[in-house]
């Protein structure tokens, strides 16, 4: 049986994310361990939209990691979908990732040399759907990059690398979409932009969200605000 | 979205990289199809030739090697004569002619020992192109004009190749030079009443002159060594001039010679020598002529065939394992390259691949990207390097022939050229498998942190 399955009871009511008792630490080089992450309990529900704030070396990064699989605590459950993605093998976790999470990172992460479509089909060769031309073209015009398909990124400004970003996100119908700080490396004018396209695109298609800033502007737009250095036990106020 | 664009993506990315590992490859693939190419020159020009239209070849006792390398091939120094009563043996009214126990079917004689810019000049009769063969049983054939006449002492056939490069055509004259060096005496000019079609044999580099006139030339009648043979000399000479007379046309004038003058009587043969004789005759007959040949002290004759399967042997098969050793040795020296230049660039990839891995991408998948960018690489390097290859063969191509005799072109293949796909497609994976583990290994998390 595939270690991706997930579970058929999955309910409209069960969150779509739940971090249970997740412990995590670091080796350091006098051979000690340094806990980064000691979350008890979170959850996000289906469509919710929450944005968790904290400061630098708050843990955000590392916590945003563990949720789409590329770290593994060292205890503790990461259930998504109802499924715990700790006990995926990695391929599995890679597999699950690119089928059921987008990502929007700071720094926007597109392909060098892959044109703004081809980024966004990228997303949809690594997942185990179809590429999808159509698709993809509806998304990029979604995002408004309609008149840059075949722009590579390094001819794009920042503003419209997020918008990529976004759409690329967005290519596999996700549950999730986790988004680490998008507007950090946006100018002031696009910050708003780039803050409502998520929001909106995640609304219309109930994908929950989960973005990670520091930005308070960001943060009062949201219902739910999570503070990392309260969540974090880890972290030593 | 295949695979493979994904990987041509990443070569296209890396521009100058790319183009600069691509021109590596070409080059390397270039010299191996040149020496490739070569090794199937060198082959073809001995084995071409080792079809021969004679099976046994008769000459001054020496060697063996120096003697084919001369008739066949027309290279090396010069070696010593026969005397003409030894060759006579094979005529029709010789000993060995007119002998029942054997058969001949031709003897052809060859003097040898000059030369035009460069090329050999042959004296031998009009047999050689009228019922003679080369590479075993093709006749000679004319692209213009005819075979030279027994009569006409000055009257000269020149090969192909010959007539190509110093544009000669029938009518043209040329005056050899004695020796091989080309910086002897000039003698009387022959006129050229023939070219021969191409027959992919040495005898397409060389200049065939009436036996006669060859032995008219300053320098070529054999001195008498002492007085008695002086006086045989004499008496042949007298006799001779007694019984041969300038020949005649057929209403009994005069033949000219080009330069207008009259042509003399024959020389003597007492005075005449020849170098070497392409003898034709069924096996049993050869076996037993070069048995009883060699037994004597004047000649000796050789198989050619078996003396060129040595030269095969001892000189040209190691000649072409060397050729092939260098080429196996580039490709290695190569490859490092290739290697290192795709490994360095990895150091500037992590974040790439670290997106490809946060995006969803297995490991094992971006192992399979790496290793096709890798063949992609070595494919594209290896299809230009052919190109070039060829490209040098074909601009090469004169050179080759004038030296060789061997025609080469573009579209020349060695089945051994096949052996670079399978070749490319290993060094592909052999240079690309360090890059890949590399990047099968890239930490994600550590990757998309640096910037």
């Amino acid at each position: 049986m595939s270690d991706v399955e997930t579970s058929s009871a999955s309910s409209a009511e069960s969150p779509i994310l739940t971090l249970e008792d997740i412990q995590m630490s670091y080796q350091q080089p006098n051979g000690n361990r340094l806990p980064v992450l000691e979350i008890e309990q979170f959850q996000l529900n289906p469509s919710e939209q929450c944005v968790l704030i904290g400061e630098s070396g708050s843990g955000k990064t590392t916590l945003l990691n563990l949720i789409s699989g590329i770290r593994l605590p060292d205890s503790g459950v990461v259930r998504i979908r109802n499924l715990d993605i700790t006990r995926l093998s990695e391929a599995g976790r890679d597999r699950f990732r690119a089928d059921h999470i987008g990502v929007v990172f700071q720094t926007f992460n597109l392909m060098p040399g892959f044109t703004g479509l081809e980024n966004v089909l990228l997303a949809m060769r690594f997942a185990s759907g179809r590429v999808n031309h159509k698709l993809a073209e509806e998304l990029m015009d979604r995002v408004g990059m309609s008149h840059r398909l075949h722009h590579v990124p390094e001819k794009m400004s920042v503003g419209e690398q997020q918008r990529v970003a976004v759409a690329r996100a967005l290519a596999n119908h996700p549950s999730l979409i986790i988004a680490d700080e998008p507007t950090a490396n946006v100018d002031r004018k696009n910050q708003q932009a780039v803050v409502d396209l998520i929001r909106n695109t995640c609304e219309e298609r109930s994908i929950a969200l989960l973005m990670v800033t520091h930005a308070e502007e960001v943060a009062k737009q949201f219902d739910r605000v999570d503070s990392l250095e309260t969540l974090n036990g880890a972290v030593k106020v | 979205m295949s695979l493979w664009k994904i990987a041509w993506r990443s070569i296209q990315q890396r521009g100058i990289g790319s183009i600069l590992t691509i021109l590596s490859l070409s080059l390397t693939v270039m010299l191996v199809v040149v020496t490739i190419l070569a090794y199937g020159v060198l082959g073809d020009y001995f084995n071409r030739n080792s079809q021969l239209g004679y099976n046994l070849l008769i000459g001054a006792k020496g060697s063996r090697l120096q003697l084919v390398m001369n008739s066949v091939y027309h290279l090396d120094q010069p070696i010593e004569n026969v005397p003409w009563d030894f060759y006579e043996k094979f005529t029709t009214n010789g000993d060995w002619g007119k002998s029942e126990d054997i058969q001949i079917e031709h003897a052809i004689p060859l003097c040898l020992g000059d030369s035009y810019e460069g090329f050999r000049v042959v004296g031998t009769t009009p047999e050689m192109f009228d019922d003679f063969y080369y590479s075993q049983d093709h006749k000679y054939e004319f692209a213009d004009g005819r075979n030279f006449k027994q009569n006409h002492f000055y009257e000269a056939v020149i090969g192909s190749l010959v007539a190509e490069r110093l544009g000669f055509k029938a009518g043209d004259t040329f005056e050899p030079t004695h020796g091989v060096s080309g910086d002897g005496i000039v003698h009387d000019s022959f006129e050229i009443v023939g070219i021969l079609k191409p027959t992919g044999t040495p005898n397409d580099r060389a200049l065939f002159v009436n036996m006669e006139g060859f032995f008219l030339l300053e320098g070529h009648a054999k001195l008498p060594e002492d007085e008695e043979e002086t006086e045989a000399a004499d008496e042949g000479e007298s006799e001779t001039s007694e019984t041969e007379e300038a020949p005649v046309g057929p209403e009994g004038e005069p033949i000219l010679q080009p330069n207008g003058g009259v042509q003399p009587p024959p020389l003597p043969k007492s005075q005449r020598e020849v170098t070497a004789i392409l003898l034709r005759a069924p096996l049993f007959s050869a076996i037993s002529l070069q048995h009883e040949i060699n037994k004597g002290n004047v000649a000796q004759a050789v198989a050619p065939m078996r003396v060129i399967g040595k030269l095969m042997e001892e000189y040209v098969k190691p000649m072409r394992t060397l050729l092939l050793a260098m080429a196996i040795f580039i490709v290695g020296v190569s490859s490092l390259s290739v290697l290192i230049g795709i490994y360095n660039s990895m150091a500037q990839r992590k974040r790439e691949i670290a997106i490809m891995r946060a995006l969803g991408a297995r490991r094992d998948l971006v192992m399979v990207i790496i290793l096709c960018e890798s063949l992609i690489l070595n494919l594209a390097g290896g299809l230009f390097g052919w190109l070039l290859g060829h490209g040098l063969l074909q601009a090469m191509s004169p050179l080759i022939e004038s030296y060789t005799g061997v025609m080469t072109g573009f579209f020349d293949f060695h089945l051994a050229e096949l052996l670079l796909i399978p070749g490319m497609i290993l060094l592909a994976t052999i240079v690309g498998i360090i890059p890949a583990l590399t990047a099968y290994r890239t930490d994600v998390a550590d990757s998309l942190q640096t910037r």
